[in-house]
């Protein structure tokens, strides 16, 4: 018996096995849904237009002036917005969740999202105070200062994060982050008594969150950074492997937990900076678009991850914003309350899931 | 016989602004290959320390650690991860990361910016997967892994960062007895069949007795001791180390004794070898002293189908079904002749 056993033990040939990921197929699956969601946004509306109709005009030889400016001027800008501030969401939301080690973090949840408002509503007080001219309705939006105050306010508050991340638990950190957004709030609102009514209308709509008030010039500005952020992302996908193991193991393996850490903040930040700044506080989409990638993909590979969720990303928020331009009879949805909809039963979900939230895990 | 970790003078600590707190002074040691080495010594005597600063991972107060000749703190980590690899005391948790993606990660070091794996890294970590005998395990999700597996599973991996050296920190704090052994075992087969030298700091001072090629004893303020078990215990530096915590060790059993004062002795009589060796150890944990020729005796008999145990000495005799029922009424004995 036991020598048969040996035999058939020694004389087994080495099996060799390639990773193999049985979902991989969904990529083309994911793919063509982001173009189908993508016609449908530019498809869709007060206005109905078929895709032959849309395919005109994308290239140019529509003869329907009405269509081809509803969807070069309203749709098609709004629905990239979308794509690209999905994409841009659910890659931040993955990163910040395994820097941090927490299932629950995100732009949003980590108060990213509050450092950004914040640092807008003081550069539109700002220019209010000053009295500059040039901010004329909307107009301001494109103004790069809006950008800038965004992604400083996001990096303040990523920063503080880190550092108080050293010191807390997961839950702890968590409502630190939120309690940080009303705090942000408050603020907001003082500042907000310095400025003038029109100011305060403009920040009002911007806050409240959408992709409908991004323009194509903004997109010299959104688009190279939310690519840069993207393409960083991609590049982090194996140190962010090796961070799932922990810090002290990531080290052991060679890597440099600082440089890793700095990239992936840096990665963040250019993420949610911008799309903050132009779309306003989108909540709950970088959270939740990690979890729908694992439960998807059934991993936590980040090589498989990050694909997924900037497709995911852009499926997602390209189906939210849908939702919200439906040909409703009154126009009273937003976006984030959407999100919200979508988004806090995940949050449930995963509360209730992982036994380490539930605290029963020491 | 070829040194793959030299320490020389080591000495460790930590610094502040204002001063310096010395752990462990003057080490000298070397770590052979395909030797597997326990470090052993009482909490607090520096071991953690000791292990993090021979891993690279803290720098020394002062003196030198060399990797095959070459000084450790002057290799850059990823270097080093090729040459060195740890394991942790802590509970990973991995996410969705399945066994052999775990394992897979072990190729960290060596594998190009995007982490793809070759052939010969799928061959590599193969290896590592049948050296641990964890074949059952490699298609399961970490997060479902007992702790021992999942501590099988950190072995593998630092298996397959193809290091010289491995360097594993209190690796089966956590784990009960058998996966203990288990580890020990797999570690001793890694030393022994492909010739890494393992450094394993540990509490378990029966699995280093047994385990390890060689002991690293570290006193709590005293000099690294470094020899045989065997050379150890039969040389007193076990008892004398362990005598200044007030635990005594007795080198006949190769363990450590509860009591440590006796106020009966007796002898056992007749028997198996393992009968008399377990009526001793009962004697021991009781606190009564095993000595030959004394009035006072155990004597363990056999019938056909049930062995006993009768207590005899001058005024008395008693027959017992069990070691139980013996200890008893000794205890009985004893207070009453305390009385």
């Amino acid at each position: 018996m036991s020598t048969t056993a040996v035999t058939s033990a020694t004389t087994k040939p080495t099996k060799v096995r390639l990773q193999s990921h049985s979902r991989l197929f969904l990529f083309p699956v994911l793919i063509i849904a982001v173009i189908a969601v993508f016609l449908m946004e530019l498809g869709i509306g007060s206005v109905s237009i078929p895709v032959s109709g849309i395919i005109d005009v994308l290239t140019g030889t529509a003869a329907d002036a009405t269509w081809s400016t509803i969807i070069l001027e309203l749709r098609l800008p709004r629905t990239l917005a979308a794509m690209m501030g999905g994409a841009a969401l659910g890659a931040a939301g993955l990163q910040l969740q395994t820097l941090f080690r927490n299932p629950l973090a995100g732009p949003w949840a980590l108060g990213l999202t509050a450092g950004a408002q914040l640092g807008v509503a003081l550069v539109v007080t700002a220019a209010a105070v000053i009295g500059s001219s040039f901010l004329e309705k909307f107009e301001f939006l494109s103004n790069l200062s809006i950008v800038a105050g965004a992604m400083l306010g996001c990096l303040l508050v990523l920063l503080l994060m880190v550092a108080i991340s050293r010191y807390v638990s997961t839950i702890t950190l968590l409502i630190f982050g939120l309690m940080l957004g009303y705090l942000a709030q408050g603020l907001i609102s003082v500042i907000l008594h310095f400025t003038n009514q029109s100011q305060g209308k403009i920040y009002a709509g911007w806050n409240d969150g959408s992709f409908a008030g991004v323009y194509w010039e903004h997109f010299p500005v959104l688009v190279p950074m939310v690519v840069l952020g993207l393409i960083g992302g991609w590049l982090m996908a194996k140190p962010l492997n090796a961070f799932l193991l922990g810090e002290n193991y990531a080290r052991s393996m060679g890597m440099s937990v600082k440089r890793t850490r700095l990239i992936t903040l840096g990665c963040a930040v250019l993420l949610a900076g911008p799309v903050t700044a132009y779309c306003g506080p989108v909540l709950f989409l970088g959270l939740i678009i990690p979890h729908m990638a694992r439960g998807i993909f059934n991993t936590s590979d980040h090589k498989i991850l990050m694909p997924a969720v900037m497709l995911l990303g852009a499926i997602v928020a390209q189906a939210a914003d849908l939702f919200v331009h439906l040909p409703w009879e009154k126009h009273f949805l937003h976006l984030n309350a959407v999100n919200a909809l979508l988004g806090a039963p995940v949050v449930m979900w995963v509360i209730l899931k992982n036994k380490k939230m539930r605290g029963f895990e020491f | 016989m070829e040194t793959v970790l030299q320490i020389k003078n080591l000495t460790t600590g930590y610094t502040s602004k204002q001063s310096k707190a010395i752990v462990t002074a003057h080490i000298n040691a070397e770590l052979h290959k395909g030797e597997l080495v326990c470090l052993i010594g009482p909490n607090g005597a520096g071991k953690s320390t000791l292990m993090r600063t021979i891993s690279g991972a803290q720098k020394p107060l002062n003196g030198e650690v060399f990797l095959n000749g070459q000084d450790i703190y002057s290799i850059p980590p990823k270097q080093l991860a090729k040459r060195l690899s740890l394991v942790l005391t802590e509970r990973v948790s991995a996410g969705m990361l399945s066994a052999y993606e775990v394992i897979a990660l072990g190729r960290y070091p060596h594998t190009n910016w995007s982490g793809k794996l070759s052939q010969d890294d799928h061959r590599i970590i193969q290896e590592a997967v049948e050296m641990a005998g964890a074949q059952e395990l490699v298609d399961r999700s970490l997060s479902e892994l007992s702790d021992g597996e999942r501590q099988k599973i950190m072995v593998a991996r630092a298996f397959a960062q193809e290091p010289e050296v491995m360097i594993l920190d209190e690796v089966t704090a956590f784990l009960d007895l058998p996966r203990r052994v288990e580890i020990m075992k797999l570690l001793r087969n890694m030393a022994s069949q492909s010739g890494k030298s393992i450094l394993l700091s540990t509490h378990d001072m029966d699995l280093a007795l047994r385990g390890s090629d060689r002991i690293w004893l570290i006193p709590k303020g005293g000099d690294l001791h470094i020899g045989s078990p065997e050379d150890l215990v039969l040389n007193g530096t076990f008892e004398a180390a362990f005598r200044s915590e007030g635990i005594n060790f007795d080198r006949q059993s190769g363990s450590f004794n509860i009591h440590t004062e006796y106020d009966l002795s007796v002898s056992i009589v007749g028997g198996d070898q393992e009968s008399i060796y377990w009526t001793q150890r009962a004697m021991e944990r009781a606190g009564i002293k095993v000595e030959p020729n004394v009035n006072t005796r155990v004597i363990i008999e056999n019938t056909e189908d049930h062995q006993f145990w009768k207590f005899v000495d001058e005024d008395h005799e008693k027959s017992f079904d069990s070691i139980h029922e013996l200890v008893l009424a000794l205890n009985e004995r004893r207070k009453a002749v305390a009385v």
